[in-house]
Order: C-alpha cells, then structure tokens, then sequence
C-alpha cells in the first residue's frame, strides 16, 4: 500500500505540474491574443460635411455599419461628424471614407479618439 | 455642392450684413433643401396634399401651397431667435421623435387625400380653414428636423456679425429659400389639379396623392425604426 502510495506520488505530483503548465500557458498566451485584437480594433472620428437632418444621420450611421469590420457606428449630427469603432485588419479608413461619400456627403480626415 | 461648400464660398459675405449676404442666406435655403434627401419625398407630399385638398375652388389649392411654405419660413423665424438653442434639436432622440411625427403627420395627411373627393362641396369649404392649419403645421413640423443644422451651420458662419437681429433676419431669408422649391411643388400640383379637373385623370391624380403621402409616411416611419 505504501510502495503503490509512493509510486503514485511522482505521477500526481507530474500530473499536477502539468495541468499547471497548460494552464499558465494558456494565461500567457491570452493576453498576446487580447492585445493582438486590441491593436487591430480603432476608433476614429470622422468630420463629415453635408448632413442636414436625422435621415442624413441614420443614412450615414447604416452606410458605416453595412461595412464588413465595423463594429459600431455613431453619427452627431450637431458635431457634424461620425465616430466608428472598426477592425483595422478587415477595414481600412478609406473605404470608411468611401462609404460616406457615396452618400453624396462628404467625409473628412479622419481623426483618431483622442488624438484632439 | 454640399451646404457646407456653398457657404465656405460665400462665407466672406455673409459678415457683412448686406443685401447681398441675405441673398447668399436665401440661396443657402435653396441649396439646403437640395442636398436634402427629405427634400423629394416631402415635395412629392406637398403636392399631394395640394391635389389632395383641392376642392373646386382653385384659389384653395394656391393657399394650401402657401400654408406649407409659410409654416417653413415661420419656424426658421422662431428657430432665428433661438440660435443659441439649436443643438437641442440635432440631437439623436430629437430626430427619433421628429421622425414619427413626420411620419404620423404624413399618414394623416395621406388619409385626407383619399377620403377628400368623398365629402360634399359644403363640408370641403367648411374644412378648408382646418387643412390650411394642418398643412402650416405640416410645414412647421418638416422644418424644425430638416433645418436646425442647416441654420445653425449658417448662424456659425455669419457669427462674426453679432447682432440678433442680422441672425434673425438671415434666418428669414433662409427659410424663403428653404421653403421655396416646396412653394414651387405646391404650386405646380395646384395648377395640374386645376386642369385634370377637367379630365378624367382627376380621380387617379387623387389616388396617386394620397399614396404618395403613404410614402412619405414610411420613409419616416423607417427613419424612426432606424433610431429606435
């Protein structure tokens, strides 16, 4: 009983240590990913000329969000510009800009947050 | 050419407190209800209105074109005065709740034009004074989403000049112009209902009215679903 004991400690203690070091693994590797996702997800504010009532706004608002990597979409129609939160490796700034002239507005430098 | 581009080009003018600047205001106006995309469908609903309320008396039809455009340029007026305040109304829940009364005002008005043609000549005359004031408040309502921005653009623009009265007297000829192309719709819809009177097509001018009005009232109804 004592010898069975004793062969089963190291296999315990090497069990241990290796679910230990999957889960540390895992713990290290989750915020590469994390800060990996962070990098690529932008959020930039966009001046945007032309708008004259809530239409122009929710025109604009669903053009941006019809864009494949935008992930929100806000337009101030007092401010006279839209704020877009994107996945910059799907989506680039011109194409936001794109989608918004297309409209027939027209849509400025855009201007990372809090880059002002 | 957005609103933006046309008072950049003018801006130095606008200062001044000129007959000239008052002009550019008024263009401004024009080009505001232009680049407006509420602009065709509401035109398409102004006309219905028209058509829809002319009854036989041809001077009604000239006067609920007027009433609209009136209720334009009286709400620039009052939004003149409140320059200051404007932002209160570009507001996303300003625009929700401006949505659907555009959209309710619309959907009343689009039931008038097909229940219009039923009722006797007597009970039409005896609701002209009403249709004047629902379609002034038609105007008045449409304004105070469409033109906020517009005007407090123009406001900016002109701020140099800081005198209350020069802001509200550009806010004035703004609306003119504002309203002008919709004056217009009224007017070229009140002159066709003057001729197809005549014809049989009056029926289906009529119908024509009254679903474009539906229209305008979906268009908004879709605005107000899009802010929910």
């Amino acid at each position: 009983m004592t010898v069975k004991r004793l062969l089963l400690l190291p296999i315990v203690v090497l069990g241990a240590g290796a679910l230990g070091v999957l889960v540390t693994g895992k713990r290290a590797t989750a915020p590469t990913s994390g800060a990996r996702v962070a990098a690529e997800t932008k959020t930039v504010r966009i001046p945007i000329q032309g708008m004259s009532c809530a239409v122009c706004a929710v025109n604009v608002k669903n053009a941006l969000r019809s864009v494949e990597g935008v992930q929100e979409a806000e337009v101030d129609l007092e401010r006279r510009e839209g704020r877009v939160r994107y996945d910059a490796s799907k989506v680039s700034l011109e194409q936001l800009v794109a989608a918004i002239n297309q409209l027939g507005y027209k849509a400025g430098t855009p201007v990372p947050e809090g880059a002002r | 050419m957005t609103l933006d581009a046309f008072l950049e080009r003018f801006a130095s003018s606008l200062p001044q407190g000129s007959v000239w600047a008052l002009l550019v205001a008024m263009v401004a106006g024009v080009v505001a209800s232009g680049v407006c995309p509420c602009t065709v469908p509401v035109g398409l609903g102004v006309a219905g209105v028209v058509s829809g309320s002319a009854g036989k008396n041809r001077r009604g039809a000239f006067l609920i074109a007027v009433a609209f455009f009136a209720g334009i340029v009286a709400n620039l007026t009052i939004l003149g005065s409140l320059a200051g305040r404007l932002g209160a109304m570009l507001t996303e829940s300003f625009g929700r709740y401006w949505a659907l009364s555009m959209a309710l005002v619309s959907f009343i008005a689009g039931i008038a034009a097909f229940w219009g043609p039923r009722l006797s000549t007597e009970r039409l005359i005896s609701l002209r004074g009403a249709g004047l004031a629902g379609t002034f408040l038609y105007g008045f309502v449409f304004s105070l989403g469409t033109s906020a921005a517009p005007l407090l653009l123009l406001v900016t623009v002109a701020a140099a000049q800081a005198r209350a009265e020069y802001g509200f007297l550009l806010a004035v000829t703004f609306g003119i112009g504002r309203g002008l192309p919709f004056l217009l719709a009224g007017l070229f819809a009140a002159l066709l209902m003057r001729f197809a009177r005549l014809s049989s097509w009056a029926g289906a001018i009529r119908v024509a009215s009254g679903c474009a009005l539906m229209f305008v009232s979906f268009y908004y109804m879709r605005a107000f679903a899009a802010l929910l």
